[in-house]
């Protein structure tokens, strides 16, 4: 991976647990692994998606990622840039 | 009875699970103000006794007080016809007279300003003044809508007008609204409740186009928060220089704030709606007040199948009277203001776990502190186990709104009028005594 790219996914990586402990008040993503699964209910699955979406242009429409994991997160945001 | 108790605590009613996770109480008996609850542990099930402190989302505001109705109700039961809207009755014209003769003193009107329907629940209320408001201007006879350029509603972030396909509409949460088709034609505003300058910046940014403003008496799911009679008036003003519909919505405030409404003494909303409260209970009963003829539906729109029929007007009549020579007003304000000092000073102690205690009369809320934000369900069952019944709001978390506007879960507290003044600082003492258990880490295993 260039270092651009590094330096981008960092970017992405700091956006989504910014979003995630302060949006969703989530204290664990903080500091939680990647491949972690969150605890997400079916509320805060609208708020992702609308971060996303208003955040990286992510259409979910198509997509069956699980919105419960900061790794697939990133991965969707670096597909919609 | 044992039997059955370890069956429903372990395997629920079977009622749909419409929340992602139904608690795990088994309400079993009410006695007075107070409930008897039930909850399987790993080897036995524990009952035990807590304070009533919601009425049940806020209707049960009779709840304790049945006793003194029994013989209205039983008289009732024998002797009310079934007379629809259509028919006239003599119950219902005296429980109409009654509530117009409160409309008018809290809104310094007259009692023949007045038009009213009833609805059965608070939503459908909400869908009925939709639709007077969707439907002034139009003229049947020729298709022509006169008021087509109003296309603008103004409701409230995190207010809450019911679960209708239409009342839903005037949400700002995409949870409830994303997937349920758009009402055509209409554009959605929403301001911050109690700001001036969020209302004055919507009517300046709308000009011309606001058709209504949707408000409640008190936000309730947004966190149990009162505006000031400044902005109210703002408001009132606001929506008669732009030819507005003003809509107050009591049914979750009415009755139970220490007035017949929470909106302030003297504000002439065009349109009021009540429920909740006002069935007692007993009965899915709202209502729709309106001032302007323009808002009275055309011939065919509103009929109900349930339109405060004679026994439920009997009934409510009944308990409005009781209320009022009783001066339970007086005793919800005195009540209140009780609970609302008293847990001033546990927020006060225990400011990592509450934010803030708002509300007025009998309709309080306690927020939670920024570590409990989205919390709110732990910390009533947490009350719950200690002996207070409490209800969670949503508050005002979403990402569209700014992080510094932003309000925390909140447990709503709206208990029946019957709560003494002894029970009102056990309230406070179980919410100190949550606050302490909380912050000593002790947390699902937490019992009195």
């Amino acid at each position: 991976m260039l270092a651009a790219d590094t330096t981008k996914q960092e970017a992405i990586e700091n956006k989504i647990r910014d979003f995630l402990v302060n949006d969703l008040m989530k204290d664990t993503a903080q500091s939680v692994s990647l491949e972690d699964e969150l605890d997400i209910d079916s509320i805060e699955q609208v708020e992702i998606r609308v971060f996303l979406e208003e955040n990286f242009q992510v259409d979910l429409k198509t997509s069956q990622v699980p919105l419960n994991k900061i790794k697939n997160l990133i991965d969707l945001a670096i597909a919609a840039s | 009875m044992q039997p059955y108790i370890d069956e429903i605590t372990t395997a629920g009613d079977g009622l749909h699970d419409h929340y992602g996770e139904r608690t795990p109480f088994t309400m079993l008996k009410a006695e007075q103000n107070n409930i008897l609850i039930a909850e399987k542990l790993s080897d036995h099930v524990k009952t035990w006794s807590c304070i009533n402190a919601t009425g049940g989302y806020g209707a049960g505001f009779w709840t304790g007080s049945y006793a003194s109705l029994s013989e209205t109700i039983s008289q009732a039961l024998l002797e009310c016809p079934s007379a629809t809207d259509e028919y006239h009755s003599l119950d219902r014209l005296n429980l109409i007279s009654l509530i117009k003769s409160l409309l008018a003193h809290h809104t310094d009107t007259t009692p023949q300003e007045w038009e009213m329907t009833f609805t059965s629940t608070g939503t459908e209320a909400m869908d009925f003044v939709l639709q007077q408001i969707l439907l002034e201007g139009y003229s049947l006879a020729s298709g022509v809508h006169a008021h087509q350029d109003k296309d603008v509603l103004i409701t409230c972030r995190g207010a809450w007008h019911g679960w209708s396909v239409a009342s839903l509409q005037l949400l700002d949460r995409r949870q409830f609204t994303d997937g349920i088709p758009k009402l055509p034609n209409v554009t959605n505003s929403y301001i911050r409740y109690g700001d001036i300058d969020s209302l004055k910046k919507a009517f300046a940014t709308y000009s011309g186009r606001i058709r209504a403003v949707f408000v409640e008496g008190l936000l309730g799911d947004g966190g149990v928060i009162k505006a000031s009679d400044a902005w109210w008036q703002e408001l009132r003003n606001l929506c008669t220089k732009e030819n507005a519909r003003l809509i107050d919505d009591e049914i979750l405030t009415g009755l139970r704030t220490g007035a017949f409404l929470a909106c302030p003494q003297g504000i002439k909303p065009d349109v009021i709606t009540l429920g909740k409260a006002l069935g007692l209970g007993l009965f899915p009963v709202s209502l729709v007040a309106w001032r302007d003829k323009s808002l009275s539906p055309r011939p065919g729109v509103g009929v109900r199948t349930f339109n405060a029929r004679p026994l439920q007007a009997r009934i409510i009549n009944q308990a409005l009277k009781s209320f009022l020579a009783e001066h339970q007003f007086e005793q919800c304000a005195a009540k209140g203001l009780m609970l609302l000092n008293a847990l001033k000073e546990v927020v006060a102690k225990y400011p990592q776990v509450y934010r803030e205690v708002r509300g007025q009369g009998l309709l309080l809320g306690v927020e939670l502190a920024k570590p409990y934000a989205k919390k709110g369900r732990f910390i009533r069952d947490t009350l719950l186990r200690l002996g207070v019944l409490t209800e969670v709001e949503s508050g005002q978390l979403g990402t569209h709104i700014p992080r510094e506007e932003r309000v925390h879960e909140t447990l709503r507290m709206t208990p029946p009028f019957s709560i003494t003044e002894q029970e009102c600082l056990a309230i406070a003492e179980i919410f100190e005594k949550a606050g302490q258990k909380i912050l000593a880490g002790e947390n699902h295993a937490l019992y009195s």
